[in-house]
């Protein structure tokens, strides 16, 4: 945006600070990016690789609401790496996890970690310890106030408060027991980078 | 007693860790230093701990020792 009029970049580099703080703004971000052909989307995140390092916003602030409507493989990788240039997104020391269980055993579980501001993200997994994930779901960022809740049911099964450790355990053995069977972990979960952070064994009790 | 030598990527340490706390009772688990782990289990549960060490060296690139035998690194003794 180098040869842009000064007055207008100057407009988006005060919308850009405002996705910082403003969750209506980040979920306008969302929008208007989603509108986007796919030239506006590589343009997009061009300027927002060449304005977002001189702005006082948190990355993840810029593009996280952008990863919650991109579907483009290329573009989704793009934005993750403009997301972790600031470090991990996600803390699991902060993250609570809700699961419920089906008479049959399978599990739902959802991974709610906070990001910024009023904003969260959301891992859904499906999954039966012994034979992997039904299926896996990342909802990049949603306002903390939508996000699941202990008492909420998905699928019929109702969600309860359950220690992250446990979950994560159980995740780990459905990770286990889909490579047995020869399949790839899902896109979605490697997305939730940080779901093995050696901080987690601090965070028994959440 | 078993116990084997583990040498992982660090960055699995957790995950693998996950994995043994939740296979219950399969073995303790020691990390020595980065992803150097020592697993350790009755001799009872040797060939279910064996099983979890083949997937850990097919699917995560472990590097499996016994310590308490001589021949074949992960199948000797009593599997």
């Amino acid at each position: 945006m180098s040869d842009v009029e000064p007055r207008i970049r100057a407009a988006w580099q005060e919308w850009l600070n405002a996705l910082g703080s403003d969750p209506e703004a980040a979920i306008a971000a969302a929008q208007v990016y989603g509108a986007l052909s796919s030239d506006g989307r590589d343009a997009w995140l061009t300027a927002l690789e060449e304005d977002g390092p001189s702005l006082g916003v948190p990355k993840v602030a810029l593009y996280a609401p952008l990863l919650s409507v991109e579907v483009d493989p290329a573009r989704i990788e793009r934005i993750r790496r403009g997301m972790e240039s600031d470090g991990p997104v996600v803390s699991m020391r902060h993250t609570v996890a809700l699961r419920g269980v089906a008479r049959d055993k399978s599990r739902i579980a959802a991974l709610i970690a906070p990001l910024y501001a009023d904003f969260v993200q959301v891992l859904w997994c499906s999954y039966r310890t012994h034979t992997g994930f039904d299926w896996v779901r990342l909802d990049s960022i949603q306002r903390a106030a939508s996000a699941p809740r202990a008492g909420d049911r998905a699928e019929g099964i109702v969600l309860e408060a359950t220690p992250l450790k446990l979950v994560v355990e159980e995740l780990a053995l459905a990770i286990l027991a889909q490579r047995r069977r020869g399949h790839e972990i899902p896109d979605s979960m490697v997305g939730f980078a940080n779901l093995f952070d050696a901080k987690i064994d601090a965070d028994t009790g959440s | 007693m078993i116990s084997f030598r583990v040498d992982v990527d660090p960055r699995e340490v957790v995950f693998i860790k996950s994995l043994v706390e939740a296979s219950e009772g399969i073995a303790s688990i020691f990390a020595d230093h980065g992803g150097c782990l020592t697993f350790a289990t009755p001799a009872a549960r040797r060939s279910a701990l064996v099983e979890l060490l083949d997937d850990l060296v097919a699917h995560h690139g472990a590097r499996v020792e016994a310590l308490d035998s001589a021949d074949d690194p992960i199948h000797g003794g009593g599997r």
